[in-house]
Order: C-alpha cells, then sequence, then structure tokens
C-alpha cells in the first residue's frame, strides 16, 4: 500500500482521536516508526470508539498486512462523512470536520486561538 | 413585556434628554445655533445656502449662510416654504441648475465605495476569521443585513433619521421616501438640507450604506451562534429604534446631540461606539460559543481576512471623504488623513506584537488598519495630519488593548472583537476629535466635554436599547441556536450549505 493510503487513515485517526480522546498523533511519525504506531493502535483501541477500532484495524492492515486490510478505500469507508440531522451525540459526532493542520506548514502553538483570535 | 420595555424605553431616552439638554448648554463653549458648523459634517462645506452660492463655490467657506442655516425651532422649520429654493432646513424642490455635477459624481462613487465596504468587504473580513463550519453563514449575514436595511432605510428609516422634527427623531414625512422627486420635465429635483448641492437620492443612497454597514458590524460580536430569524428580527428592529434616532441626535443639525457641539464627520459615533455598544450587548446575552476559553478556535482562512480588509481600507474613503458631501478640499484632507491614520495604526499594532510575541501577525495587522479606520472616521474632517499620526497610534495602542486585554476583563464572547476594535476605537477617536479638531480646517472648536458628553449617550442609549430588544427576542423566538447545531456549525444546521 502507498503512503498516501496510510497517510489518509493515519488523518482520520489523528481527528478521532483528538476528539474522542482529545489525544494528538503524529501522522507522519506512524508511518516512519512501527513501535510508535503500534503504540497509538492499542491506544485507539482502548479508548472504546468504534470509528477508532476501525481505523485502528485499517492502519494495521495498511502497515503490517494481516486479515485487516483494508478492502474498500479509506476516505470512502470515513464514518465522519456528513450526515445531515444524524442523531449521534454532537461532542463526538460533528457534521462538519475542521480542516486537520497536520500537512500544511505547521500548527500554532496550542494555546493560539484559545479565547482570543488576537 | 413588550409594553414595559417599550416604556421603559421611552422613559429612558426622556430622562437622557434632560440630563444632556441641562449639562450640554451649561458647558457648551459656543452657543448651540452654531453647533451645525461643528458637527454636521456633510453640511458644512456643503454651501448651506444653496439658493446663493452656485454649485462650484461649494468650497469657499461661507460664515453668513452658516449663520442663517442654525438649526431652526420646529414650528419655525415646519412654516418654511417650499418655493422651488433650496430650504436650508428641511429638504426642498431646487432646480437643476443648484446641483454640482462634481459633489453629484464623488458622492455617487463614495456611495458604491461604502458599499462594497459591506458586500463583499466586512463579509470576508469576519468570514476569514470564524472556523470553516461557519463561513458561509458569517457572509451570509452581511448580505442579508444589506437587503433588510435597504428596504427599512427607503421605507422609514431615512425619514426618521434626516428629517427636522424634534430633538430625538425625525419626522415621517419622507416615509415610503414620500416628497422625494426627479422631475425631468420641470428640470427639478429635491435636495436635503444636509446636502443641498447633490440630488436627495444620492444622500439617500449615501446614508443608506452607512445605516447598512453599522448593523453588519454587529453580526461579528455574535457570530458562530445566533439563529437566522433572530439575527433577522434584531437587525431590523435594531436599525429603525437604535440607529436612526442616533443617526438623527448627531447627523440632522438640530439633533440632540448635533445641538450640543458634537463632532462626529463620518460616523465614529453613529457607526463604531454605537455598534461596538450593541455587539457587546449581543455577546452578554447570547452567551459564549461551546468550548470558548477551552479549546482552539481557528480561522478559516486569513486571507480572506486580508481582503477584506483591505476592501474596507479602499472603501473607507468613500466612507470619510465622501462625508464631506463635496469634492472639495475638505474632502481631500479627509482623504488624507485616514490613509495617514490607517498606516499609522498598523505600525503601532505591529510594533506591539513585535514587542509583546516576538513576531507580526497577518490578523494583527488586519486588526491595525480597522482600527485606525475606525479611530480617523470621526476626526476625519476636523484633523490635520499630525493629528491623524496621533490618532493612528493610540488605535493601534487602546485596540489592541480593547481586543485582549479588556476582552478578558469584560469575560463576554465577543468573536470578532466588535467591541474591542470598533467600540474602543470610535472612542478613541471620538474623544481625541474633541483635542485635536484644527480650526483651519472646521472652522470650529473641539471641546473634550460635549465629545464625552457623545459618548456616554450613545453607549447607554444604545447598550440599554440593544439590550431591551435582544431580551424581547430571547423570550419570544429565542436568539441562539440549540448546542448540536452549534456544534455542527451553521453553516449547515442554519443553511443546509456548506464548504467542500
Amino acid at each position: 500500500m502507498s503512503d498516501s493510503d496510510k497517510t489518509a487513515v493515519a488523518a482520520h485517526l489523528y481527528v478521532t482521536m483528538r476528539r474522542v480522546a482529545n489525544r494528538v498523533i503524529d501522522v507522519e511519525w506512524m508511518s516512519k516508526n512501527e513501535e510508535y504506531a503500534r503504540a497509538i493502535l492499542s491506544l485507539a483501541r482502548q479508548q472504546g470508539a468504534e470509528d477508532l477500532t476501525h481505523y485502528a484495524d485499517l492502519y494495521e492492515g495498511l502497515m503490517f498486512g494481516g486479515g485487516a486490510t483494508a478492502q474498500s478505500a479509506p476516505v470512502v469507508a470515513a464514518p465522519v462523512a456528513v450526515t445531515p440531522k444524524a442523531p449521534e451525540p454532537p461532542a463526538t459526532k460533528p457534521r462538519y470536520e475542521e480542516p486537520s493542520d497536520d500537512d500544511d506548514g505547521g500548527s500554532p502553538p496550542p494555546s493560539r486561538y484559545v479565547g482570543s483570535l488576537r | 413585556m413588550n409594553v414595559n420595555g417599550f416604556k421603559k424605553w421611552i422613559s429612558f431616552a426622556l430622562i437622557l434628554n434632560g440630563l444632556v439638554l441641562t449639562s450640554g448648554y451649561a458647558i457648551a463653549d459656543t452657543p448651540p445655533p452654531a453647533a451645525k458648523e461643528q458637527t454636521a459634517a456633510p453640511a458644512v462645506d456643503a454651501a448651506p445656502d444653496a439658493t446663493a452660492t452656485p454649485p462650484a463655490e461649494t468650497e469657499a467657506p461661507a460664515p453668513a449662510a452658516a449663520e442663517t442655516a442654525a438649526p431652526t425651532p420646529a414650528a419655525a422649520v415646519a412654516e418654511a416654504p417650499a418655493s422651488g429654493e433650496a430650504s436650508t432646513t428641511e429638504p426642498s424642490m431646487v432646480g437643476t441648475d443648484k446641483i454640482s455635477a462634481g459633489d453629484t459624481a464623488w458622492m455617487l462613487s463614495s456611495t458604491a465605495l461604502v458599499l462594497l465596504m459591506t458586500i463583499p468587504g466586512l463579509a470576508l473580513f469576519y468570514g476569514g476569521m470564524v472556523r470553516k463550519r461557519n463561513v458561509l453563514s458569517t457572509v451570509l449575514q452581511s448580505f442579508a443585513v444589506c437587503c433588510i436595511v435597504t428596504v427599512l432605510w427607503v421605507v422609514i428609516g431615512y425619514s426618521l433619521a434626516f428629517t427636522p422634527n424634534t430633538l430625538y427623531i425625525g419626522s415621517l414625512d419622507r416615509l415610503l421616501l414620500h416628497g422625494l422627486a426627479y422631475v425631468k420635465e420641470t428640470s427639478q429635483l429635491t435636495v436635503s438640507h444636509i446636502a443641498p448641492t447633490i440630488p436627495e437620492s444620492v444622500f439617500v443612497m449615501f446614508q443608506m450604506t452607512f445605516a447598512i454597514i453599522t448593523p453588519a458590524l454587529i453580526t461579528g460580536a455574535f457570530a458562530e451562534r445566533i439563529k437566522f430569524s433572530a439575527m433577522v428580527i434584531f437587525m431590523s428592529f435594531w436599525t429603525i429604534l437604535i440607529y436612526a434616532p442616533i443617526a438623527h441626535w448627531v447627523w440632522e443639525p438640530a439633533g440632540l446631540l448635533a445641538s450640543q457641539g458634537v463632532l462626529d464627520f463620518a460616523g465614529g459615533t453613529v457607526v463604531h461606539i454605537n455598534a461596538g455598544i450593541a455587539g457587546l450587548m449581543c455577546a452578554y446575552v447570547l452567551g459564549p460559543r461551546r468550548g470558548y476559553g477551552k479549546e482552539p478556535f481557528p480561522p478559516y482562512n486569513l486571507v480572506y481576512t486580508l481582503i477584506g480588509a483591505s476592501l474596507l481600507w479602499v472603501g473607507w474613503f468613500g466612507f470619510n471623504a465622501g462625508s464631506a458631501v463635496a469634492s472639495d478640499g475638505r474632502a481631500g484632507m479627509a482623504m488624507l488623513v485616514t490613509q495617514v491614520a490607517t498606516a499609522t495604526a498598523v505600525l503601532t499594532w505591529m510594533m506591539i506584537e513585535w514587542v509583546r510575541k516576538s513576531r507580526v501577525t497577518l490578523l494583527g495587522a488586519c486588526s491595525g488598519a480597522v482600527a485606525g479606520l475606525v479611530a480617523i472616521t470621526p476626526a476625519s474632517g476636523f484633523v490635520d495630519t499630525e493629528g491623524a499620526l496621533i490618532i493612528g497610534v493610540a488605535a493601534g495602542l487602546f485596540c489592541y488593548w480593547g481586543a485582549t486585554a479588556l476582552k478578558r476583563i469584560l469575560g463576554a464572547d465577543d468573536a470578532l472583537d466588535v467591541f474591542g476594535i470598533h467600540g474602543v476605537g470610535g472612542i478613541v477617536g471620538a474623544l481625541l476629535t474633541g483635542v485635536l479638531a484644527s480650526k483651519s480646517i472646521c472652522n470650529c472648536e473641539g471641546s473634550l466635554i460635549s465629545q464625552s458628553i457623545g459618548v456616554l449617550v450613545t453607549l447607554v442609549y444604545s447598550g440599554i436599547g440593544s439590550l431591551i430588544i435582544l431580551k424581547i427576542i430571547d423570550w419570544t423566538i429565542g436568539l441562539r441556536v440549540n448546542s448540536e447545531d452549534e456544534q455542527d456549525g451553521l453553516d449547515i444546521s442554519q443553511h443546509a450549505e456548506r464548504l467542500a
């Protein structure tokens, strides 16, 4: 599998982990360091969230091979796709995700834009 | 509750007037009739006696004419003959030969520039600062306000604001613009007594664009959480009950604050302090956004904000220089000081950021520009270049404080810092106008006390009036979207649209 496939799934993991567990993971490092990837996948499964388990399975299949390899395109399989008036609790299932900032020039400091724009 | 709120509002306005009248006349250095020269910027250079002054000579001061143009008791105004010559106290019919082509061309251009400030200027400025899930709703609010206020302005707003009647409010003579005319066959048309060298239709449009941008500014305070329906109702009532009276007080020569000698060339009080305090009330009544102060609210695209700020900057030349209501030397000075104060405020804001945070931000530069533009607005027809530099520095300093430290002190989630920049900048500009007004430019004297009264009256009236309107809407249809809709974003929940 290509790195872009792994990155796509890892990006979903990033967003979901941040939302569900308030944990920020390193998407790039996951594809480079197996030990780190295994730790993150384990952490994701410990949360008990269906989304995270699904993504962890997908990523494990892409990274290490095995029965959990992705049979479908990760993006298509994304359960966070827009479903207007979805009944899920809003805290965990917003219909609109903010763009992740792990694929651009870097993230602003954690305290930036908290409580004030300027 | 409606009746009680209305009664309170009326009582408050009456009490306020009593206070201002008693204190204002006691402290004013000049007798009230001279106030027109000082206050209603549009009337000063625009040859108050249009019947005696050909359009080409509108730039020349005409002190004697200004004397005759002093506020007249309402009864006398009502009896003024509409004899086909321009009256100085009320809109009237004149021949087209009294119209200045130069002034009219400039005012048409200024009107388009000021409208450009709201759509798309302010829409983009605000749209770039909210989160991606709320961009469409934010820009739509500015667009919708433009349409709402346009209709309200021609139906009743213009008449309440810009016709003589009482100290507090204009008459209904121009309801649905009744009486506004252009008769090609007889080469006659109506002019406003405030702008006698341009067609009244142009003046109505020019002032309409001010009435549009003022409530549109407020949308930044309640961004990302208000119901669209509540926003529409609030803006409608606010335009009629808050904006129109304050415009009348300040810009109608016989208005409450104009007659006290309050100086406001282009709207520091009417537009910015007014919108700023109303925005702060909105922020208090609606409450903070979900997650405010705990999680980051990253702006969607600050390039939009830069484009919006740039459009605001350019459009502001129509706002300030257009407020001369003439293509003359005073308009030129207003344009010059607008540019100088704005650039100075940007540099000041950037310097503060550099010192405090070791870096300069794009949002900071844009904020500094708007701060400078706001602060120079009331002063633009009164100060010289040195005054503009001082106002620019003060705007950068105080608005930075307003958008950071003061914001924390106030504790309201004023999402896009409407009070911190427009409220604080407007207050700084209004007060400094009293200090820095140049006699050679405006043939007037500034008074810090008069300016303070203007600021205070506007803060109190707009603040309490806005609060009452908000509470009534909250008790009836509700102001705020529910938590789920807020989490999903207003684009989806209110408008069923989203950015790709």
